[in-house]
């Protein structure tokens, strides 16, 4: 058994978030509450030392925390436009508040311009198209036809100028299967994932905490 | 009896799971693990990796995750040391940090791989929800993003990050990563616009998002999961936490499929009963 304060904590609230399982609670109240609390705080202060602390202020003033090399003044800019983001909070100076936004969407709509059409556009267009029939290959022309089938006929569900009977309703029936099956598999690995949490919980109080096995 | 079984509470299924994945837990049995096509062009891209090469790798995910996700950040970060690369960490989630300075505890200080010179901790550095600005960045100007390591050093007096601009000086690019910032954002920024090879490991309910990325060939392979840890963990021949909870995941899954089956069962029989 685990001789470490910090591991006797971490298993006793690990224990009172799960004693919900059972019925709600004084003792997972205490857990939930600290759990909110702790990683408030943490974030915050994380949060302060790399935004404000490493990226503005050590940046524009390097020597105040003993590190060599010029002041750089740029990053103030961005102070600054935090500032007129926070101008929001001060009746009668709402309007500057603005500036700041329409800086940081202007900023970010040029940023994710460029990767969302090529990552998430042009290269995954160039990877689906694909040769329909592969020769000596016959795993390849099974995966790309039943790729093709699928994307077409899961598409084709969501056309609604033209109403799902006759050949049409067969295609979108087959669209409805493939839908389904992705989504069964979506939620069996969801299922998978809960389950590796409960396992990574409970060889933490067994092995960690307890001791009584060891990984 | 039927009408007993429809209204079971549901604690009892709880009860049954957990106590299916802690004696399988304490009595563990050994599987055998077969490595999808996935992981083994994670682990094929790793192996590439040669001496003095520099290896840029992400811890992007929380405790959440952690227990599928980190085995598989140990393990990766053992095979690129092995292979005798130097590694670049850093992390854009808060509760990263930990887990960063875990695999340095676990991996790098046990292999007697030095500090500044071997690997470097850049720390965590916020990026926004998207973390597009700080991924665009690094590419570019890593200095500008990371001017000190997690411990103050300044970047200039960092050995491993001399000559270091951004992902081209890097062979290969690491991410864990269990959301966003992550994987997706690696994509559309560094891997787009910079054409950084990715290896990625990512949990069992996103990886269903990230195959069509490895398809594409922007992701060069995936782990995903404890699965997928476990995977790699076989491939390096180290076994961890990954295969360590492989046979309690199985068992849980059956219980949990035999719950479905049993439900379905209760169903049609209470179904029968009623127009009978």
């Amino acid at each position: 058994m685990s001789h470490d304060l910090g591991v006797w904590v971490a298993a006793l609230l690990t224990l009172a978030a799960l004693s919900f399982l059972y019925k709600d609670n004084l003792f997972y109240r205490i857990a939930e509450n600290i759990f909110v609390g702790v990683s408030s705080a943490w974030v915050f202060a994380t949060n302060i030392h790399s935004d404000l602390i490493d990226d503005m202020l050590l940046k524009a003033f390097p020597h105040a925390f003993h590190q060599p090399g010029p002041p750089d003044l740029k990053p103030l800019w961005g102070g600054l436009i935090g500032l007129l983001i926070l101008s929001r909070l001060i009746p009668g100076w709402t309007s500057l508040s603005r500036w700041g936004i329409a800086f940081v969407v202007g900023f970010q709509t040029g940023i994710q311009l460029f990767g969302a059409i090529v990552g998430n556009v042009l290269l995954q267009l160039n990877s689906t198209i694909v040769p329909l029939f592969v020769p000596r290959n016959l795993s390849a022309t099974l995966r790309n036809g039943l790729g093709t089938l699928g994307t077409f006929t899961s598409l084709s569900y969501f056309y609604f100028s033209r109403e799902q009977k006759g050949w049409f309703g067969v295609v979108t029936r087959l669209g409805v299967w493939f839908l389904m099956i992705s989504f069964g598999a979506a939620y069996g690995s969801t299922v998978m994932t809960r389950m590796s949490i409960l396992i990574g919980r409970l060889q933490f109080l067994l092995s960690t905490w307890l001791g009584v096995i060891h990984t | 009896m039927i009408e007993r079984l429809q209204t079971l509470d549901r604690r009892w299924i709880f009860l049954i799971l957990f106590l299916a994945v802690a004696g399988s837990l304490l009595f563990p049995h050994t599987l055998h693990v077969a490595v999808e096509p996935y992981v083994q062009k994670a682990y094929d891209t790793l192996d590439l990796l040669k001496p003095g090469d520099k290896v840029l790798m992400a811890f992007d995910y929380g405790p959440s995750v952690a227990p599928e996700i980190h085995p598989a950040a140990l393990a990766m970060l053992r095979h690129s040391f092995e292979r005798g690369a130097k590694v670049v960490m850093y992390t854009l989630w808060n509760e990263g940090l930990p887990f960063l300075d875990a695999s340095i505890q676990h991996v790098a200080v046990p292999m007697g791989k030095r500090e500044n010179i071997d690997y470097v901790n850049l720390g965590f550095k916020w990026g926004g929800l998207q973390g597009s600005s700080v991924i665009e960045g690094m590419g570019s100007n890593l200095k500008a993003v990371f001017p000190v390591t997690h411990e103050g050093v300044p970047y200039d007096q960092v050995p491993i990050l001399q000559g270091v601009k951004g992902y081209r000086d890097f062979k290969v690019l690491i991410a864990v990563s269990a959301g966003s910032p992550g994987v997706d954002e690696y994509v559309r920024y560094a891997n787009a616009r910079y054409s950084i090879p990715i290896v990625a490991a990512v949990t069992r309910v996103s990886a269903p998002k990230e195959f069509p990325y490895v398809n594409g060939k922007q992701i060069y392979g995936l782990c995903s999961g404890l699965v997928g840890s476990a995977e790699y963990e076989e491939l390096i021949h180290h076994p961890g936490l990954g295969i360590a909870g492989l046979f309690a995941l199985s068992v849980a899954n059956l219980v949990v499929i035999a719950f479905i089956v049993f439900g379905n069962l209760i169903y049609f029989w209470g179904r029968k009963s009623k127009k009978g």
